[in-house]
Order: structure tokens, then sequence, then C-alpha cells
């Protein structure tokens, strides 16, 4: 069944040699090792992120009188609701792991260097990224530890001269942590970062392909 | 294909078809079950009270209002239903008032002994069976119990003619 489609789809775009100069014959230097995995292990946990967050955004409502009642029925009253939510618990968790161990080997072999400035800039654009979606998601369950630990962190640009206090306020919606900051939070969470993180990965797969991975050491 | 004409490379290709086909279907199972689960789960009769006995005098149908707390999912909120309640003796009958057409709340018009459906004019009689307009079928009934004077009827409708106490 499956063959059948993907020959009814070649035949039209002709995409089977494309999959295989691109995918299955593709020529990797020969002394890679497992250091180079770290990115498409970051990538792999992206896309557990994505489709167990998009799964339990169903269930969620991002408000204060509900966002703990909704967020303690998908984990323990919903089939396999522990599981998901633990997966996209430590995935995210294990995703700044591994995006730092990422960027370290890249920096160790120098890899970040002409001509590949502009890989390692998006890199660390998404580096950013992946600290704000945990950031902006460790606010949504709505518990004591949520709380505080928001309150803390919005806190932190409080001590930027002159625009600090400005920063704070607009982080939170207004000067304390409540319903608008929620939504906002969650807002960036599910659909402003997820969609610049969507962009720059693109860029930055795109330059990876083109360029070539950097000759190890 | 014989062993022979496998090549490393297609050996390869096999694995990694192998590998994906397993990810991808130990990551479905959790997901499709995490997304189906609460529009799978068979919603739990219960028996609501509509009144004392004496509230009901007998001989004519009596309007019930069941009240009750559901399960929402995660949301606990109050539901509100109609029934047409006849004492009659000791038998009593309760009508659910919900249209078998598009689920409209009828009622029971005193001077045609008829239930009446407001919105596209479907007709009943006083047993609950289609006289005229677009009703498939005729009302459902509910189960109905007397606990000391109190009358409990049962949340979950019984087609007309189906089941006990009805």
């Amino acid at each position: 069944m499956f063959r059948k489609v993907y020959y009814w789809i070649d035949e039209r775009l002709n995409i089977r040699p494309y999959i295989r100069k691109e995918i299955l014959d593709k020529p990797v230097h020969g002394r890679l090792n497992f250091t180079y995995c770290f990115g498409g292990m970051t990538f792999f946990l992206f896309l557990l992120l994505t489709i167990t967050g998009v799964s339990m955004a169903i269930y969620y409502v991002p408000s204060p009188d509900h966002a703990y009642d909704t967020v303690d029925y998908l984990t323990y009253q919903i089939f396999m609701g522990k599981v998901i939510r633990g997966v996209h618990h430590w995935a995210a968790n294990l995703m700044v792991v591994t995006v730092f161990l990422h960027m370290l080997r890249v920096y160790i072999h120098g890899a970040y260097k002409k001509p590949r400035e502009l890989n390692w800039i998006t890199g660390v654009m998404l580096f950013v990224l992946v600290l704000s979606f945990s950031f902006t998601g460790y606010l949504l369950p709505w518990d004591q530890k949520a709380y505080w630990a928001t309150k803390v962190g919005t806190q932190m640009p409080g001590s930027v001269p002159l625009i600090g206090d400005y920063v704070v306020r607009v982080l939170r919606g207004g000067s304390k942590i409540g319903a608008l900051t929620l939504s906002r939070f969650y807002v960036l969470h599910v659909i402003f970062l997820p969609s610049m993180i969507a962009a720059l990965l693109i860029g930055h797969f795109a330059m990876i392909r083109r360029q070539g991975i950097a000759e190890p050491l | 294909m014989s062993p022979k004409d496998i090549t490393r490379r297609r050996l390869m290709e096999i694995g990694i078809k192998v590998m994906g086909g397993f990810i991808s279907a130990t990551s479905a199972f959790p997901i499709i079950g995490f997304i189906t689960a609460p529009s799978l789960k068979q919603e739990e009769d219960k028996w609501i009270d509509v009144g004392a006995i004496n509230d009901f005098p007998p001989g004519t149908y009596i309007k019930g209002v069941m009240e009750s707390q559901v399960k929402d999912g995660w949301y606990i909120t109050k539901e509100r239903a109609l029934c047409w309640i006849k004492v009659d003796g000791d038998k009593i009958v309760a009508v659910s008032a919900t249209c078998s057409h598009l689920g409209c709340n009828v009622y029971w018009d005193e001077a045609s002994k008829n239930f009446k459906c407001p919105c596209h004019a479907g007709v009943y009689d006083s047993e609950g069976k289609v006289i005229k307009g677009p009703p498939p079928r005729a009302l459902d009934r509910l189960q109905v119990k007397v606990e000391g004077e109190r009358i409990l009827v049962n949340s979950i409708p019984v087609p007309y003619g189906e089941g006990k106490n009805v």
C-alpha cells in the first residue's frame, strides 16, 4: 500500500532520485562519531515535544481558574496522560542538555568559523528560543512551583537600568503575575515560539545541507 | 529475495525503515489513546430526584425538572433536563421531554391531551407515540423508582417500549 502511494507520487514528482541522493546515498565524512548526533537528537526531541505538546493543548485551558484543574485532569484522568506529560517534561529537560552538547561540539571543533558563521548565529538564536520555551512552559501548570519560579524569573530583568521595570511589566502583562501573565506565556509557548523555531530550524538545516558537515578535527 | 541479494546498503535501508516504524508505532499508540480517550467514555447513569410524590397530582402529566451535577471532563457543572411525569395509582410514568426529531423540549397540552413540540410542530399522543409532524419515533421513557416519598428518575433515557419500569 505504502509502496503504491509512494510510486504514485514518484511517477508525478520524480522524488526517488532526490531521496536516494539526499538521504539514503548521502555521503558523510568517514570520521564522524556520536558527538555529531547531538543536533539530530535535539531535533528528535523537538518532534516529540511538538506531538506531545499539541496533544496536551487539546485539554489545557490557560486561565487561573482552570489551568491547574486541566493539567491535573489530562495527567491523571486521561488514558496515557502521565506518559504524554512525562515525555513532554523529560524531552524538554533533555533538549536543553542536547542543545548544550551540540553547541559544545561545534565550539570545540571550531565549526562556527567561516563559512559557517550564519549557522552559528541561527544556532545561538535557536538556543535562546529553547530556553524561552523552558521558561514559558514552566508557568503553564499553574502550581506553586510554576508561580514562584516565574515570579523570580520575571523579576530578574528588573535590575536592568532605566528599562528594567518596563520589561518586567511587559513580561507579566502588568505589575503582578496573574491571568494576563498566564495567557501571554501560553501564546508565547504554543504559537509564537513554535513558529519562530520552525522558521529558524529550516534555515539551520538548509545551511548545513548546502555547506556540508564541517571536517572533523 | 534470497539473502545473497541483500547488500549492506539494502540492510541499512531495511534497518532504518524498521526502526522508523517502531518509533512511529510506539509514539502513535499513546498519542492516539490520549487524544481519543474521553470521546470513548460511556456516560454513567444516575438517579435524579425530581420531587416528592405529593408534588405530582395523579392522573395527568406534570413537568419534572431533572437537575444534576455532571462531570464535563475537568469541569463540574449543573445540568438541567425536563421530563413529564404522570402518577397513576401505583404506576408512575416518566416521559422524556426531549423531542425525537431534533431535541427540543416538548410540552404537555392538557386541552388536546397531546405532547407538542414548539420547534417543528411535532405532535405525540399521551403515550408519547407520534401522531404527526417530523419526529421519527416515539418519545423516550425514563426509568422511575420511588424511595420514601421521593420520585427518582434515571438519567439515561430508554426508547419507548424497551427496558423495565417504563
